[in-house]
């Protein structure tokens, strides 16, 4: 037991140990960075949980399709404001780096488990914020499955984040309610310096604190927003890809060839089965003699870019209707992929009934190219992009 | 026990057992989550900051607070805050970009380049602020 053990603890910290400079770094910009880190990874939360619901539909909580451009503010907020709680994260962790160092070190079980417990939040954290950054540059130099890694460390996160904050409710309080240190010698500035004692305190370490991380996010924001945001295309020089429209610069996640399906959509035999009571099996030709819709819909991935496009193509509840499936049946669309995750994806009942919902034939009025998922894809308002299947081959019913 | 205190004991073990239950999940997606390679990035994360990242920026601090005037310290902070921010974001960014890669719709700026200019933006705004600053300081009033 750590409570019981006799180890002997000099008062005084030995030569060798690492004394970090306590200079301007107080608790008071602790708490204000914490706020606004804090808001971050709420924000990211919510998103990150809404995007998942999207990919594992649930028949409790359907989800909705209007505006169409709802996934793409989501996921677009999510990634960049991954990005910009970058910097604020390393504020942060600057502010109380000496804590890392403090001596004694913690000798009673709950101060222990304390210090565990944020090893665990800055680890969970360091890793969401890297493993995101990376995901968005389709670099995976793990082991593990990014979306499953992402998806529990995240809880993991936020449940040392409710801890931490549980523990530290009485200084956040405190520093929440006092006014903003106004002149140099504040309580605020004298406190975080109990060590310094006569030393003269710089009044500006907290703005100066505050207004590098907000400095940072902004130009993490600026540098890489522009793979959501068309505006900023020409200012983002570090975004993976850009917001770029038109059938030749319409970005793709995934290529003909890397799935493994350049051979297979040259077949004229090819045929898109609607897997109903009454079975249908279409050809191009009759797909392409059916009433037509078009509409102006955004690709939105996972990874964070997005992009409009007008689609045009034969509306998906019309031919639920010809093949006889019913308005509650949630369906699952097949792609001509062999294998992989994007093969077949989930489509709940709400979406394949919605008007704007098509099997799309063309992007911006050509026939769909190769790596857009000729000769026939799913697009529907408002869902990741991920479940957009391309390439489609057959759409088949499915349980939730 | 207070109101207060109550709710805060109640936001800590809720903190626990969403922990726990993420532990279980972990251990659950196994064959996804690769538990004993998961540990080892949770610590390199920890590692690579606490011993690489805030030590060498440390070093970089002490090194401009010797050599930076007093009056501009905090314009040098924001500078050098943000020019290591534009790092710790782009080097990835530009290393992602010489893998190979089938698909020529991402990774497609030339990430070296931009961000050369970005560093550079931020240095010489930083530079050309201190240094009014400076003027301003030393014209008598």
């Amino acid at each position: 037991m750590v409570g019981t053990m006799k180890i002997a603890i000099p008062d005084e910290a030995p030569s060798w140990w690492p004394k970090p400079p306590t200079r301007g770094r107080g608790t008071s910009a602790t708490v204000a960075v914490g706020r606004w880190l804090g808001l971050a990874f709420a924000v990211c939360l919510l998103t990150g949980v809404f995007s998942h619901l999207h990919q594992h539909p649930t028949s409790w909580f359907p989800l909705p399709t209007r505006p169409v451009w709802l996934y793409r503010v989501t996921q677009g907020l999510h990634v960049a404001t991954g990005l910009a709680a970058i910097p604020l994260l390393l504020v942060k962790l600057w502010t109380v780096y000496p804590k890392l160092f403090a001596w004694p070190p913690p000798k009673k079980i709950s101060e222990v488990l304390e210090k565990l417990s944020i090893g665990v939040l800055v680890s969970g954290s360091v890793f969401q914020l890297s493993t995101g950054l990376l995901n968005t540059l389709q670099w995976y130099p793990w082991p593990f499955g990014f979306v499953q890694a992402h998806w529990w460390v995240a809880w993991m996160t936020i449940g040392a984040l409710l801890l931490h904050i549980a523990v530290k409710a009485p200084l956040i309080v405190d520093h929440w309610r006092r006014p903003r240190p106004a002149a140099p010698a504040s309580r605020d500035d004298a406190e975080s310096e109990p060590e310094s004692g006569s030393e003269p305190v710089p009044d500006y370490s907290r703005r100066v604190l505050l207004g590098a991380a907000g400095v940072g996010a902004l130009a993490v924001t600026v540098l890489t927003a522009g793979q959501s945001v068309p505006w900023l295309t020409r200012v983002s020089l570090l975004a993976p890809r850009l917001s770029t429209s038109g059938a030749g610069s319409l970005p793709i996640n995934r290529t003909a060839e890397a799935a493994g399906v350049t051979s297979l959509v040259e077949d004229p035999a090819w045929t898109l089965t609607i897997d109903g009571a009454q079975p249908l099996v279409l050809t191009l030709a009759q797909l392409q003699a059916m009433p037509q819709l078009s509409a102006d819909l955004p690709i939105a991935c996972v990874e964070g870019w997005s992009a409009n496009a007008h689609w045009s193509g034969v509306q998906l509840r019309a031919l639920l209707e010809l093949a006889g499936i019913q308005r509650s049946q949630t369906l699952r669309s097949v792609s001509l992929e062999p294998s992989g995750g994007n093969r077949v994806s989930l489509i709940p009942a709400n979406v394949a009934w919605d008007p704007l919902t098509l099997l799309a034939l063309q992007l911006e009025g050509q026939p769909l190219p190769l790596d857009h998922g000729k000769p026939c894809r799913l697009i529907a308002p408002g869902r990741p992009g991920v479940s957009q299947t391309k390439w489609l081959t057959r759409i088949e019913k499915a349980e939730l | 026990m207070s109101l207060a205190k109550a709710f805060r004991l109640a936001l800590g073990l809720l903190g626990v057992a969403v922990m726990g239950i993420a532990v279980l999940g972990i251990l659950r997606d196994r064959s996804f989550t690769d538990p004993p390679g998961l540990a080892v990035w949770l610590g390199a994360g920890v590692i690579a900051h606490d011993f690489i990242l805030a030590p060498l920026s440390l070093l970089v601090g002490f090194i401009a607070s010797r050599l930076v005037p007093h009056d501009v310290r905090h314009v040098v902070g924001y500078g050098l805050a943000t020019a290591a921010v534009i790092l710790v974001v782009g080097i990835p960014v530009l290393l992602a970009s010489h893998r190979d890669r089938a698909n020529p719709t991402i990774m497609n700026q030339n990430y070296g380049v931009g961000l050369m200019i970005a560093e550079l933006v931020v240095l010489v705004a930083t530079g050309l602020t201190a240094f009014v600053l400076l003027r301003r300081r030393a014209e008598p009033s």
